[in-house]
């Protein structure tokens, strides 16, 4: 028994180091965010939404949407990418052989035609059965497919793409109208800039008009007030500070501007992953490194596009199990970066961290509740030690998320009410109490699934 | 147990008097946090209160601003007298205020408020002084604004910094004296990572004087060829034609693709005809760039063009110079009588589409 107690104690002290430190580590990374946000935030101010010079230099961008079964928003959408203000842009809308009538709808809503446009490059894709050009706005593409995933619906608007930039959006994303023209910049100012990805935000809650958002505000649900919380947890402190350290890992699939020919000559998005745009951000580290391509990966805070967060604990979960899937495969598939100093930062630090936190922490944070409530149905702790651990849990979530606000309200201040702000405190608390836990047990299912190879994505 | 008891255990926990360290530990990452959050979320809060005040506080000073402004600006007051008449104005939102209307404006309205503005110089000045990075770029933009033939003593002090260089460069096109000029632009000539195209534009805008410069560029700087890809671009945006007997110069002396694409585009623009000896070879160029630009231009330019030769471009192994062939053939073949729109219809139908699709 008294060995028992040992082992107990000593993980016990396992468990507790490594949250102490994953927290300190998140803790640096909002400060590394802060002084990021500071100096990007001086630039904002000395810039002329209307710099005419600017404008003018802005590369060709092109837009690709890739759908399935998206009737529901698909016009919508289209019709908020049409108001997107840009000197040169053009939309390809692939229609990844929908069963529904996203097809018809769009034809007929903006009058597609069957047009010729030549692939320019060549990654392998299902194959396409018609390409349509809108009569009433020349620069809409409808590309229909074979059905075959988000990466070879992307893969297929890629090798249609004529612009030396391409951004890949979601569906169900809505793109502020100057937010192309913000995320291109650093193609701009650094011709190595490969990748510059923009800020995501929870859409529920918040007012659209004509595909724009007319009033920001907090989502009834309360699932999705815990993503608004998550999401300026992970935009701030998370990916602004890689940015800094050059070593951003994750561009959003539902909002980055990459460049074509990198892309191309990196073998495009890969079919046979689930996290597609994570691992896409990974393999062009890997790629730029391994043939000495000098290269920035770039992530600005407010470029923003909004997006619908699940609302049933069904879909999130859904939703995080494929997450983690898709950073187990991210990850696992580029092991050899990990601990490599080829890699520089991105090897030393971004991927170690996203193996030790991101990927054991669930397993550790999980294993941890099981052993104590293990050690207080035998008796061997205490419930000052349950409820000490408890409350060293939630005030280590509850600090970080106060801090991303204290960011956001540096920065943009998007949510305009003070009560908007001290019901975002008060989720930081009950987050810790049941979110986080179900979280971590997805991420587990997640990890569970990916041993047993599902890679289901719809 | 009362609370004097919990007191005392939990200060002999926090003492590491008890045997349960661990119980210690946990008490103090829990304080230390506590305090942190407590902190955190007061800052927050005063964070959204001071955004509030200075907002409410900004609209009230705007309202002096503007009647002062309006008045200087439809000259009913002299700009020394208004700025003896404003509030708060060593503030940055007040240079921030005086600068949306500059942007609006041109001519003597524009001069009126550049001299209001200028008689903040001072504070300016004290702001590039200042060891924040932050104050240094806001004083780089302003002074840009207002007295944009000192941006280039930035620049070269601070180059490095990314943020400073961008800021400094953005608002330097406005200097007027030829000499700094000619200093700018040797200097913007070597960013070797902001995109040529932004910097041709910048330069686009310091006017044509500084064209005999930039010809000198593209004809001696054949080791430096980013330099002369951003001059040629420049005089092509400019549309200016002094630079085109420079063609053999360029293309015989360089083995850049960049700037083999630049003048081909350059003489595409300028329709040389003069040039398209030295462009037919190009068509053979090995980078498809290069061979893309070549195409462009002689399409745009040759007398006659056969099947043929469409044909070897529709069939070129790169797909980009069939498109922009396509695309130039498209809206010239109303001037080629002697090739049916039905004809390149059926060769990108035939040829391309056999061979892209």
């Amino acid at each position: 028994m008294d060995i028992l107690f040992k082992i107990v104690n000593v993980f016990n002290i396992i468990v507790l180091v490594y949250f102490t430190s994953l927290n300190i580590w998140y803790f640096l990374l909002n400060i590394i965010a802060y002084k990021g946000l500071k100096s990007y935030l001086v630039r904002l101010k000395v810039s002329s939404p209307n710099d005419k010079i600017l404008i003018n230099s802005a590369p060709p961008v092109t837009l690709l949407t890739p759908a399935f079964n998206e009737s529901q928003n698909c016009v919508k959408s289209v019709k908020s990418q049409l108001k997107i203000q840009y000197p040169d842009m053009r939309i390809l809308f692939i229609n990844d052989g929908s069963t529904d009538d996203t097809l018809e709808k769009m034809i007929s809503t903006f009058k597609m035609e069957p047009a010729f446009l030549p692939k320019v490059s060549k990654l392998k894709t299902q194959a396409v059965k018609q390409i349509y050009q809108s009569a009433i706005h020349p620069n809409l593409w409808l590309i229909d497919k074979v059905n075959g995933k988000k990466a070879d619906a992307l893969n297929v608007g890629i090798n249609y793409c004529q612009t030396p930039l391409f951004c890949a959006i979601d569906n169900d994303s809505m793109l502020e109208p100057d937010s192309i023209a913000r995320v291109v910049v650093p193609f701009i100012e650094d011709i190595r800039t490969i990748v510059s990805g923009g800020i995501i935000r929870i859409a529920n809650g918040c007012t659209f008009e004509n595909g724009h958002i007319k009033k920001v505000s907090l989502p009834k649900n309360i699932l999705a007030r815990f993503q608004v919380m998550e999401y300026l947890r992970a935009f701030y402190g998370g990916r602004l500070a890689w940015d800094r350290l050059d070593s951003s890992l994750i561009v959003s699939g539902a909002f980055g501007v990459f460049k074509h020919s990198i892309v191309v000559a990196a073998g495009g998005y890969l079919h046979e992953t689930i996290g597609e745009d994570m691992e896409l951000i990974v393999r062009l580290h890997r790629y730029c490194s391994d043939h000495n391509i000098p290269y920035k990966i770039r992530y600005l805070p407010d470029p923003i596009a909004w997006t619908e967060g699940p609302v049933t604990l069904k879909t999130l979960g859904k939703q995080r199990d494929r997450w983690q899937r898709g950073l187990l495969d991210s990850v696992l598939r580029h092991i050899k970066m990990l601990f490599n100093p080829k890699y520089k930062k991105v090897g030393m630090l971004a991927m170690p961290f996203y193996f030790i936190y991101e990927i054991l922490g669930p397993f550790i944070e999980l294993t941890g509740y099981l052993v104590f409530i293990v050690l207080l149905l035998i008796g061997a702790a205490g419930t000052s030690y349950i409820i000490a651990f408890l409350l060293v849990s939630i005030i280590m979530g509850m600090c970080l998320s106060v801090f991303s606000l204290v960011l956001e309200e540096l920065s943009f201040h998007r949510y305009p009410k003070f009560s908007h702000m001290l019901n975002l405190i008060f989720v930081a608390i009950i987050e810790n109490i049941g979110y986080r836990q179900m979280n971590s047990w997805w991420r587990i299912k997640g990890t569970w699934s990916f041993m047993r190879n599902n890679q289901s994505w719809y | 147990m009362n609370s004097t008891q919990s007191l005392d255990i939990l200060l002999s926990l926090l003492m590491f008097k008890e045997e349960e360290i661990f119980l210690s530990v946990l008490l103090w990452v829990f304080i230390v946090f506590l305090v942190l959050t407590v902190f955190l979320f007061l800052m927050a809060a005063f964070l959204r209160i001071k955004n509030k005040i200075t907002s409410l506080y900004h609209k009230f000073l705007k309202k002096n601003w503007d009647a002062v402004i309006l008045k200087i600006m439809y000259d009913e007051m002299h700009p020394y007298d208004g700025f003896k008449k404003l509030r708060r104005k060593h503030s940055l939102s007040y240079l921030f205020h005086i600068e949306e209307y500059i942007d609006l404006l041109k001519g003597k309205e524009k001069d009126r408020l550049m001299k209001l503005g200028r008689m903040s110089l001072k504070n300016i000045y004290k702001l590039l002084r200042s060891k924040d990075t932050g104050k240094q770029i806001y004083g780089i933009h302003f002074i840009g604004l207002f007295h944009p033939e000192e941006q280039y003593k930035f620049l070269m002090v601070n180059s490095r910094d990314m943020n400073m260089t961008m800021t400094a460069i953005k608002e330097m096109h406005a200097a007027k004296d030829i000499h700094i000029k000619e200093q700018l632009v040797r200097m913007l000539l070597t960013f070797p990572y902001i995109s040529y195209i932004y910097i041709s534009n910048l330069l686009v805008e310091m006017g044509p004087d500084i064209v005999p410069f930039l010809r000198q560029v593209i004809e001696k700087r054949h080791q430096y060829p980013h330099e002369q890809m951003i001059a040629i671009e420049t005089v092509r945006r400019m549309k200016i034609h002094g630079c085109l007997d420079l063609g053999e110069k360029v293309l015989l002396g360089t083995e850049d693709p960049g700037v083999m694409a630049c003048w081909c585009k350059y003489i595409e623009d300028q329709k040389d005809v003069h040039q398209l000896h030295l462009v037919i070879p190009l068509m053979e160029h090995e980078d498809p760039g290069v061979r893309t630009a070549a195409t462009r231009a002689f399409l745009v330019m040759a007398d006659k063009i056969d099947s043929e030769i469409i044909k070897k471009i529709f069939n070129d192994r790169s797909v980009m110079v069939a498109v922009n062939a396509y695309e130039i053939l498209k809206g010239e073949s109303a001037n080629m009588p002697y090739l049916s729109v039905g004809s390149i219809e059926k060769l990108k139908w035939a040829d391309i589409y056999k061979e892209i699709l």
